[in-house]
C-alpha cells in the first residue's frame, strides 16, 4: 500500500515541522532584561547631603503621600521633609537624619558623543544645564532615597554609568558613610572605579554647577579627578579602594576633599581622612597630598614647591616627576620603628631672580638640599598630625601586619589597638633629591 | 566491552579536556574561599588545595592507565567485585549529578545577580543544562575536540584579565604568606574546599580509554594541572593583592569584582566584567559538559545500555530538580562547600581503593594491539 505509506510520511514531516516550530517558540519571546537605551534613566552623578543641612528654598519632591510607604504622613503640612516617625515602622535614632539626594540624569540625545562639534547647529546642546536633568529626593538610606527618586522618574534608573558621588562633609563626619556605601557595593551596576568625594559644605551644589569646559557637569567633575591623578597631583583613591581600606585593620581610608569655588568650578583641596567609615579630619595643607603620595610611592610625581634658594634672594619652583618610596619596619623597645626612604627626581620650572645661577653645581646642590629639608619636614608634620588624630591613613599598620606578623598577631586585634600603638611608633625619614632638568634656559 | 570505537584522543586533547574542566564556575568565588581560610595566606591555601587535587587526579589517571581500555565502572567490577563496584558507581553517578546541578545553579545565580536581574534563575540554569545535555550526546572524539576548541577562549582572556589586574595590586596585601593568625584547621578545610573545585577532572576516567596512547595519560594530567593551577594561583594572588584579605572575604565573587575594577589600557574598555563573564560562560559550559557527560556515561555503563544519548535527555529533569533544591544563594554555597568536601572521599578515595586492591591482586587490563 504505497499510498498509505506516503500519507504517513507526510504526517511525519508535518509533525516534525510543527515540533521544530514549537521548539523555536521560546527563542522569539525576547528576554526578560531587555531595556532599550532610551528607556533607562542613566544616573551620571549623585550628591548626598544631610536633609537638615541642605540649602533651603528648594522644595522637596519626595513628599509625604507620594509613595505607598508615606501614606501615614499628613499631606497638608508644610514640612515636606521625612516625618521623623512616619510609616515603615522604623523608630528611634535611625528614623532621623534623612539623606537628601541630588541626582544628575542624562537626557538622551543631548549628551554630546564626541568632543565639541557634536551638537551640530542646535543651540540647546551647548548649554550644560540641558544635557542633564537634576532631581532631588530624600530617604533614610541611599537606596530609599533612590527609590523615592524613582517615583519621580518615568524610566528605570540605571547606575552603570554613575561616575561620581559627592557626599557632604557634615554627613561624612557626623554619621559616616555606612548608609551610603552598602548599596553601592551590593548593586552590580555600580562601578568600583566610581569617584567618591567629600565636599565641603553643600554637596548638591556640585550637581547643579555647570562648568563651561564640559557639557555634562558630572563628567567634568570626573575629569577633574582623573586628570589630577594623571598629572600626579592626586592619588588614585576611587571608591573601590576606599571600600577595601575601610575593612583593613592597619590602614584608614581617605577620600578626595573638594570645595566649590566661585560658582562653577571645584577645587581639590585635600584629603578627607577617615576612621573606618567616619570622616575625622581633612589634611591641613595642600602640600599634605604630596606627603601622602610620597609615602605611598605612587604614580608620577606632579607637585611643585617653591623653595628659597639658600644664600641668595629669590626662589625657584621645583617640580617632582618621579618618586619612589620604601618603608621598612622593625621593632624597637616594643614599638614599631619605621624607616622611610624616598627618592625624588624633578625639574626646575622657574626662578624668581636672574641672579640665581642654576648652572652652578653648588647652587643646584643647595636647592636640592632645601627641597629635601622642606619635603622631610612636610612628611614629619603630616605623620605627627595623623598620630595626634589617632588615624593611620598611610597604612604603616599594614607594613607591621605584613612584615612583623608575630608582633601584629600578638598585639593587634582591632583597628583601635593598632592606632593606639601607632601613636607611639617612631620614624626615621630619609630623602634623596635629584634635579634632572632645568628647562629650556641655560642659566 | 563497549569502547574500542573511538580511540583517537591525543595527549594534548586530553590536557585540553582537563584544563577547561578544571577552570569552571568555582573561579568566581575561589579567592573568597582562600581568604576566608587563610586571609593573606590565601595563595598558600590554594596551593595546598591544588596539590590535593593533583593527587586525586593522578590516582584516577594511574588506575585508568592500569586498565587502559576500560572506564572505572568496568574495571571496578573486576577489581572489587560486581556489587561493591556497582554501589561505588551509583554513588559516583549521584555525586556528579549533584555536582552538575549545583554548578549550573551557581552559574544561574551569578548571571541573575550580576547581569540579568529580572530573569528567573530557573531559566538561566536550565539553558546551561540543556546545552550540556545536548552536547553530551556526542562521542569522546567530539568531546575532546570541543574542549580543545574552547580552550584558547578560556585561557587567553583568563590570564589576560588577571595580568591586567595586577596593575592595581599592592603586594603588601598578600604578606605574610602564611597568613595572620594562621589557623591550621581552617586552612586545611579551605584547602579541601578548593580541591573540591577541581573534581570535574574525574572525567579522566572516561578520557583514558578513548586515548590513542593511554600510557601517556599521566603526562596530560600533570600538564593540565600545572596550567590550571597557574591560573588559580594567579587569580587568588592578584585578587587578594588588589582588595586585601579582609575585603576579599566580604565579596561574594571577588574575581568578578576584580574584572570590574580592571580597565583595558587606552580607554578601550573601562570595566572588564562583561568580557570576563563571556569567558566565564565558556568555562562553565566546558566544565558542565564534562561532568554531565561523565554522569551520563557512567549511568550508561552501569545500566548496560549500548548508547548514552537517550540517557543524556532522561537525566535532564533530575539534574534540573536537584539544581532548584537550594532555597537561596547562601544555602547554595553551604551545599557546594559541604558536598564538595564530602565528594573528595569518593573522587579521591574510590580510585585509591581500586588502585591498592588492583596492585595487591596483580590485576591489569589489556591494551589491544591495533591501537
Amino acid at each position: 500500500m504505497p499510498r498509505r505509506d506516503r500519507l504517513r510520511a507526510g504526517w511525519r514531516v508535518k509533525l516534525r515541522v510543527l515540533g521544530a516550530l514549537l521548539l523555536s517558540l521560546p527563542l522569539v519571546t525576547g528576554c526578560w532584561d531587555r531595556l532599550e537605551i532610551e528607556m533607562r534613566a542613566t544616573v551620571l552623578g549623585l550628591a548626598i547631603d544631610l536633609a537638615d543641612s541642605a540649602a533651603g528654598g528648594e522644595t522637596n519632591t519626595s513628599q509625604g503621600g507620594s509613595g505607598p510607604s508615606r501614606g501615614a504622613s499628613d499631606p497638608d503640612t508644610d514640612d515636606t521633609r521625612l516625618d521623623a516617625t512616619a510609616s515603615s515602622g522604623i523608630q528611634g535614632p535611625i528614623r532621623q537624619h534623612a539623606l537628601r539626594l541630588t541626582a544628575q540624569i542624562a537626557v538622551p540625545g543631548r549628551i554630546p558623543l564626541g568632543p565639541g562639534g557634536g551638537g551640530g547647529g542646535s543651540s540647546g546642546s551647548s548649554d550644560p544645564s540641558q544635557a542633564v536633568w537634576v532631581l532631588h529626593a530624600e530617604g533614610l538610606t541611599l537606596d530609599e532615597a533612590l527609590q523615592n527618586l524613582q517615583q519621580q522618574v518615568a524610566d528605570r534608573l540605571f547606575y552603570g554609568h554613575l561616575r561620581i558621588i559627592v557626599v557632604s562633609e557634615a554627613l561624612a563626619r557626623e554619621y559616616g558613610l555606612q548608609k551610603t556605601t552598602d548599596f553601592l557595593l551590593r548593586n552590580p551596576q555600580v562601578r568600583r572605579t566610581v569617584w567618591l568625594v567629600v565636599a565641603r559644605a553643600n554637596a548638591a551644589q556640585l550637581m547643579e554647577t555647570a562648568p563651561p569646559l564640559e557639557r555634562v557637569p558630572a563628567l567634568y567633575l570626573m575629569a577633574t579627578m582623573d586628570h589630577a591623578v594623571q598629572m600626579g597631583k592626586f592619588p588614585n583613591e576611587f571608591f573601590g579602594i576606599f571600600a577595601s581600606k575601610a575593612v583593613m585593620k592597619g590602614r584608614e581610608p581617605v577620600l578626595p576633599y573638594v570645595e566649590v569655588m566661585q560658582r562653577d568650578n571645584v577645587r581639590i583641596s585635600g584629603l578627607a581622612l577617615f576612621h573606618g567609615e567616619r570622616m575625622v579630619a581633612t589634611t591641613a595643607r595642600t602640600f599634605d597630598i604630596t606627603s601622602y603620595m610620597q609615602l605611598q610611592g605612587v604614580g608620577p610625581g606632579g607637585y611643585s614647591i617653591m623653595v628659597p634658594v639658600p644664600g641668595q634672594h629669590g626662589t625657584v619652583m621645583w617640580q617632582a616627576f618621579r618618586r619612589k618610596s620604601k618603608i621598612q619596619v622593625r621593632l624597637q623597645d616594643g614599638v614599631p620603628h619605621f624607616t622611610v626612604r624616598i627618592r625624588l627626581e624633578g625639574n626646575i620650572r622657574e626662578k624668581s631672580q636672574s641672579g640665581i645661577q642654576l648652572n652652578d653645581p653648588r647652587v643646584l646642590a643647595a636647592i636640592e638640599q632645601q627641597v629635601e629639608r622642606e619635603g622631610r619636614e612636610g612628611l614629619q608634620e603630616f605623620i605627627q598630625r595623623t598620630q595626634q588624630l589617632k588615624i593611620d591613613p598611610v597604612g604603616f599598620g599594614e607594613y607591621v601586619r605584613a612584615r612583623q606578623p608575630r608582633y601584629w598577631d600578638a598585639h593587634v586585634h582591632t583597628r583601635d589597638e593598632w592606632e593606639t600603638l601607632y601613636q607611639r611608633a617612631t620614624f626615621d625619614i630619609q630623602m634623596q633629591v635629584k634635579t634632572d632638568r632645568i628647562g629650556m634656559e641655560n642659566v | 566491552m563497549v569502547a574500542r570505537r573511538f580511540q583517537t584522543v591525543t595527549v594534548m586533547e586530553a590536557s585540553a579536556v582537563l584544563i577547561s574542566t578544571l577552570i569552571g564556575v568555582g573561579v568566581l568565588a575561589l579567592p573568597r574561599f582562600a581568604a576566608e581560610a587563610g586571609n593573606t595566606g590565601g595563595p598558600l591555601v590554594t596551593l595546598l588545595g591544588l596539590v590535593i587535587a593533583l593527587v586525586g587526579l593522578a590516582l584516577v589517571t594511574m588506575v585508568g592507565m592500569r586498565f587502559p581500555r576500560e572506564s572505572i565502572v568496568q574495571y571496578g567490577e573486576r577489581v572489587i567485585g560486581r556489587w561493591p563496584a556497582r554501589v561505588g558507581t551509583a554513588l559516583l553517578i549521584l555525586y556528579f549529578a549533584a555536582l552538575t546541578s549545583l554548578t549550573a545553579r551557581e552559574f544561574g545565580m551569578v548571571v541573575v545577580t550580576s547581569v540579568l536581574e529580572r530573569t528567573p534563575v530557573a531559566i538561566t540554569t536550565i539553558v546551561m543544562l540543556v546545552m550540556a545535555a545536548v552536547s553530551s550526546r556526542s562521542n569522546m572524539s567530539t568531546f575532546a575536540y570541543a574542549h580543545l576548541f574552547y580552550l584558547p577562549f578560556i585561557l587567553i582572556p583568563g590570564f589576560g584579565i588577571v595580568l591586567l589586574a595586577m596593575k592595581n595590586a599592592t603586594w603588601l596585601n598578600v604578606q605574610p604568606w602564611l597568613g595572620n593568625n594562621p589557623h591550621p584547621m581552617s586552612m586545611a578545610t579551605g584547602a579541601l574546599t578548593i580541591a573540591a573545585l577541581c573534581q570535574g577532572s574525574f572525567v579522566m576516567t572516561f578520557v583514558v580509554p578513548a586515548m590513542r596512547e593511554p600510557r601517556r595519560a599521566l603526562r596530560s594530567s600533570v600538564w593540565a594541572m600545572v596550567v590550571a593551577s597557574a591560573l588559580y594561583l594567579l587569580t587568588v594572588l592578584t585578587t587578594i593583592a588588589v582588595f586585601g584579605a579582609e575585603a576579599t572575604k566580604l565579596l561574594l565573587w571577588p574575581t568578578l569584582e576584580l574584572a570590574k575594577t580592571t580597565m583595558l589600557p587606552g580607554q578601550v574598555l573601562e570595566r572588564l566584567d562583561a568580557l570576563f563573564l563571556i569567558v566565564w560562560v565558556t568555562a562553565v559550559f566546558t566544565s558542565l559538559y564534562s561532568t554531565y557527560a561523565l554522569t551520563a556515561r557512567a549511568l550508561q555503563e552501569l545500566s548496560g545500555l549500548r548508547d548514552h544519548k537517550l540517557l543524556c535527555v532522561f537525566l535532564l529533569p533530575y539534574v534540573f530538580v536537584i539544581a532548584m533544591l537550594p532555597r537561596d544563594i547562601l544555602q547554595m554555597y553551604r551545599a557546594i562547600e559541604w558536598l564538595g568536601r564530602i565528594g573528595l572521599v569518593l573522587t579521591v578515595g574510590y580510585p585509591l581503593l581500586l588502585l591498592i586492591v588492583a596492585v595487591c591482586r596483580k590485576q591489569r587490563g589489556e591494551l589491544d594491539a591495533e591501537a
